[in-house]
């Protein structure tokens, strides 16, 4: 489950909150010349040993979404806990949680292949996030406090690399790779450290101290990223800790309650637990362009929270209630509703599938 | 006495029961005895089906989950295998509705509320009673009001000496010897001893769809030992004072199979359990009118999880729970007049949890109860208050009350209306309140609970041919309901309080016995269960008056036993209609519905002063693949060679 001890948190919000109006707004996608969007995918994760994690699909032009589209596609079905997804030239990248794979779809032939993440005793690592760097190597975390490093068109194992504990965001810049480590299986004795390895040697080169319990990690055009801390849930709050990649320094510590994160050019966009709302801040400036974007106020859950970089358009995902099949709502950089769809059991991954013109 | 209408059905004693009674008191000892399998327990109000000792071994049933599968409207919620989590729920009610109560004394585990039917051992057990209301047993304790549905289970009393020997061996590894012994003591003790091992590796085997792909797999890390050792000591001080002293210890040792999940074999869980359930009463007939009877009992569960492929810093989990509750009760039962009885009772309850989390719980229930009886109707009103103070300082205090009636409208027929209704309200358990990250104020779960229905018995001339048939309504309204689903952990589960489950039902049964002659006889029985259990909670919700989770629309029970006296052939089924797996009833979700047929067939035969009695079942006969929870495949067709021996 990715971010499984954040759900317990946004439990509180189950019920207070309301579940937004179910009308159709439809005003037209955002154009650019230079692409054509075709579709969103959303990755749910469904329940735990349900075996019912899916993949749905929804249609730009049609305004339809396609249920179970992996499934249609190899008859055969993801299996338990999708926990991350990636969308590059065609071609899905999964992650599997429960059932321990990454699942690799050509969405144009349906073509499909499996790599089982597991050690030599055959035992699933847990597989947690993807990255996909710009050699073309795919890196995944897994809670046995491993990174496996993916050839993508072979979809074999290149190297595993050991990290700290129960690792999850992660990032590639350069020859480094960065590991947010959290210990959330130690739970309530989190981590709160990020493993810096080389990746040209495969040696550790420096562990940061970040806040307690980090989660994803995100990069902009300077040469920051952002490590989302989650806390303890309780006296320990969330926080955003900016960290340089080349002097692995701290640029700064916001005292931030975060659901999402994502960064799009120099844009943060970033979804605020305290005040329910997508905000806006400037990368240089680091300071906030836009507050109350959009306002989740009405959301049961948030499940997933993803920036398409072409398009700009927001989706926030409501896991409602974590049984019932969730929403994705997509917004324009306006915070004006473009369109909603129907998406499995907790959307937890948002990919937009666009093509180059 | 008056007239006490008596349904003579040799096989089938999950019986259609109602009768009419009379003032005077039978001692509820006595009809136990009655193992010829005659008479049905005094019931008016309330409806109990029951299955006994030659019922439960008919069925070829392993533990108490397995006999109480076969009675009328239950729903087994059942994992898988021998040593599968086995809970029961009926009439749309949760599981934890439905209490078990062994030898009067209520099973508790104030950890999950819940009582895993599969560990209470069966080769002690004389009766199991399942009753859809207030039973109508005298001395109640207390907390017996406080069960919208109870099991009961009644342990042997010895009449004779007699040793009881048995081995059964069965497929997937299954081997179970047994052995018990009863002794009287002079004409006032009788001491009962029993032992029992049951092993199996439970690798069966089990069809894999992934989605046009079906695949036959195995059950792999499922192999369980289980040494159950049982006792009953039985003391009449005088004519009218009665102690009675028993108990069990269970020690289970288990592999978990877990569930199936695609494409990754999970292993390496493993789970231990050491029960000890001690029970002790003592009852005394104070006078004609006035009859009084303490309890006191004491269990005692340990049970230790293990995860040995846990990604954690010390690379294994390891859960450790000590359950202990002690249990003390005094009840009184006193003859106004003729008409008109007094029921009181008081129980007080503490149970503590040893763990992870420190908790514990004292609990106490005072109930009164007025009981008016006429010659051709029945009357029962009663009040429960009910005090709940947890070490944490959660304190509850709450007051319930139920009225019951029946009445046999026209003269010299035993056509007969029944009735209930009854407030009840379920204690949050330590796991909802107290296992969670977040510190959740649950309030305790509300139902209101309307049992109503007629019956009647027939009987041809010359009494040969019987038939019973009863028809049962049920209106139940469940309001904060608490729902618990499972995490990455089966053991670590989430919960709230849902909100309101709105049920109707209904729930006819037809029982038939035969004496084709002096010397063969057929009885059978059927029953259907209609079941509309909505969530009602929010109109927004996607959930909004689907069925929930975990809940079929029908149930069907059929059975015919063909007996003589040392032949007999029995048939079962056993029909779920679909369900969905979580609370939106969309095809996603979908559970088909499946069909279970079970036969066996037994042969008794007396060798000087051994009674032999050779017992070959084959269960699930037409090997359906199917599940009750989903991802834990139930085992296909299966053998059982039983031989028992008593001398």
């Amino acid at each position: 489950m990715k971010n499984g001890s954040l759900y317990l948190f946004v439990f509180l919000l189950i019920f207070s909150c309301k579940k937004p109006e179910d009308d159709q707004p439809l005003t037209p996608i955002i154009e650019d010349l230079n692409y054509q969007f075709k579709g969103v995918f959303v990755l749910s994760e469904g329940t735990w040993q349900q075996n019912n994690a899916s993949l749905n699909y929804f249609d730009f032009t049609k305004k339809e979404v396609t249920e179970n589209y992996f499934s249609q596609k190899t008859g055969r079905q993801l299996g338990d806990v999708g926990n991350d997804m990636l969308y590059v030239n065609h071609t899905l990248f999964m992650l599997i949680n429960g059932s321990n794979t990454l699942e690799k779809l050509d969405t144009k032939t349906g073509e499909t292949k499996q790599l089982r993440i597991v050690n030599f005793q055959n035992t699933g690592r847990q597989p947690r996030q993807l990255f996909l760097a710009t050699s073309g190597d795919l890196f995944i975390t897994s809670f046995d406090d491993f990174v496996s490093i993916v050839d993508t068109l072979s979809l074999t194992v290149k190297k595993i690399l050991r990290v700290g504990r129960d690792p999850e965001g992660l990032v590639v810049v350069g020859n480094k790779l960065f590991v947010a480590n959290s210990g959330g299986l130690d739970f309530p004795n989190y981590e709160s450290t990020v493993s810096v390895i080389d990746i040209t040697k495969y040696t550790s080169i420096d562990t940061l101290q970040v806040g307690l319990n980090p989660g994803s990690i995100n990069l902009d055009n300077y040469g920051n990223m952002y490590v989302r801390c989650r806390g303890n849930y309780d006296e320990i709050k969330p926080s955003i800790h900016i960290i340089n990649t080349n002097t692995h320094e701290t640029e700064s510590v916001w005292n931030y309650a975060s659901l999402g994160l994502q960064v799009v050019g120099d844009t943060i966009f970033v979804v605020n637990e305290n005040t329910l709302t997508v905000e806006l801040l400037d990368t240089q400036t680091r300071s906030l362009i836009k507050s109350g974007l959009v306002d989740i106020s009405s959301f049961q859950t948030i499940s997933a929270f993803h920036v398409d970089p072409i398009s700009k358009l927001i989706f926030i995902a409501d896991g409602l209630d974590y049984i019932s099949r969730g929403k994705v709502y997509a917004y324009d950089y306006n915070g004006k509703e473009q369109f909603h769809f129907d998406a499995g059991v907790i959307p937890g991954s948002i990919a937009v599938e666009y093509e180059g013109k | 006495m008056q007239v006490r209408i008596i349904l003579s059905l040799i096989f089938f004693k999950s019986v259609v029961g109602f009768s009419q009674s009379d003032s005077v008191i039978t001692l509820s000892e006595v009809l136990i005895e009655n193992k010829g399998g005659v008479t049905l327990p005094i019931s008016s109000s309330q409806t109990s089906y029951f299955t006994d000792y030659k019922r439960i071994k008919e069925n070829a049933a392993k533990n108490v989950a397995e006999a109480s599968a076969w009675l009328p409207g239950v729903y087994l919620q059942d994992y898988g295998g021998v040593g599968g989590l086995k809970t029961i729920s009926s009439r749309g009610l949760a599981s934890s509705y439905t209490r078990v109560f062994i030898d009067g004394v209520e099973f508790q585990n104030f950890q999950t509320g819940q009582v895993d039917l599969g560990k209470i051992p069966i080769s002690n057990v004389s009766k199991i009673t399942l009753v859809n209301g207030v039973s109508d047993a005298e001395l109640l304790t207390a907390s017996s009001y406080n069960s919208p549905n109870s099991v009961y289970v009644e342990t042997d009393r010895v009449t004779e000496n007699k040793i009881k020997t048995s081995l059964g061996v069965g497929s997937f590894g299954l081997l179970n010897p047994a052995l018990t012994v009863q002794r009287k003591i002079g004409e006032r003790q009788s001491l009962s001893v029993g032992t029992e091992m049951v092993r199996a590796t439970g690798g069966y085997e089990y069809e894999l769809v992934n989605g046009n792909d079906v695949t036959k797999q195995q059950r792999v890390h499922a192999g369980i030992t289980r040494l159950i050792t049982n006792f009953k000591y039985n003391l009449s001080l005088t004519d009218s004072q009665f102690i009675a002293v028993g108990g069990y210890w269970n020690y289970t040792s288990q592999e978990l199979p877990g569930a199936v999940i695609l494409y990754q074999p999970q292993l390496g869980q493993n789970l231990f359990s050491n029960d000890i359930f001690l029970t002790s009463s003592y009852k005394s007939i104070v006078s004609e009118k006035w009859r009084l009877k303490s309890v006191f009992s004491f269990t005692s569960q340990g049970l230790v999880y293990e995860d040995t492929i846990y990604h954690n810093q010390a690379g294994f989990l390891k859960n450790e729970y000590q359950n202990t509750v002690y249990y003390t009760s005094l009840s009184s039962h006193y003859q106004l007049i003729k008409s008109l009885s007094l029921n009181s009772a008081i129980d007080v309850r503490y149970g503590s949890l040893g763990g992870g989390v420190q908790v514990s719980r004292i609990q106490s229930f005072i109930s009164n109860e007025v009981k008016y009886k006429c010659r051709s109707c029945e009357l029962a009103v009663y009040g429960l208050f009910q005090g709940v103070n947890d070490v944490n300082g959660t304190l509850l205090k709450m007051f319930n009350y139920g009225v019951s009636s029946s009445w046999f409208p026209f003269k010299k027929s035993s056509f007969q209306l029944h009735g209930s209704y009854s407030k009840n309200q379920r204690i949050p358990t330590f796991q909802e309140l107290y296992f969670q990250r977040v510190f959740v104020n649950l309030v305790p779960e509300k139902s209101e609970i309307v049992y109503a229905g007629f019956g009647t018995i027939f009987n041809s001339k010359k009494r040969t041919f019987q038939a019973a048939t009863k028809v049962d309504f049920f209106i139940n309204q469940v309001k904060d309901k608490i729902v618990s689903l499972p995490t990455q952990n089966l053991f670590v589960w989430s919960t709230r309080n849902l909100g309101q489950v709105q049920i109707r039902g209904v729930e006819p049964t037809l029982q038939l016995n035969w004496s084709v002659d002096s010397n063969w006889s057929i009885d059978g029985q059927v029953s259907y269960t209609y079941q509309q259990v909505l969530d009602v909670t929010s109109s927004d919700s996607r959930q909004y008056r689907n069925q929930i989770a975990y809940t079929p629309f029908e149930i069907i029970k059929a059975n015919v036993v063909v007996s003589n006296a040392s032949w007999s052939f029995s048939w079962g089924l056993m029909y779920n209609g679909f369900r969905y797996s979580l609370g939106e009833n969309v095809e996603a979700n979908l559970l088909p519905s499946w069909s279970l047929h079970n036969v066996s067939l037994a042969k008794k035969l007396k060798v000087g002063s051994c009674d032999f009695d050779l017992q070959v079942s084959v269960k699930n006969m037409f090997d359906s693949q199917y599940s009750v929870i989903k991802s834990f495949p139930m085992p296909g067709r299966n053998y059982l060679f039983t031989l028992s021996v008593e001398i």
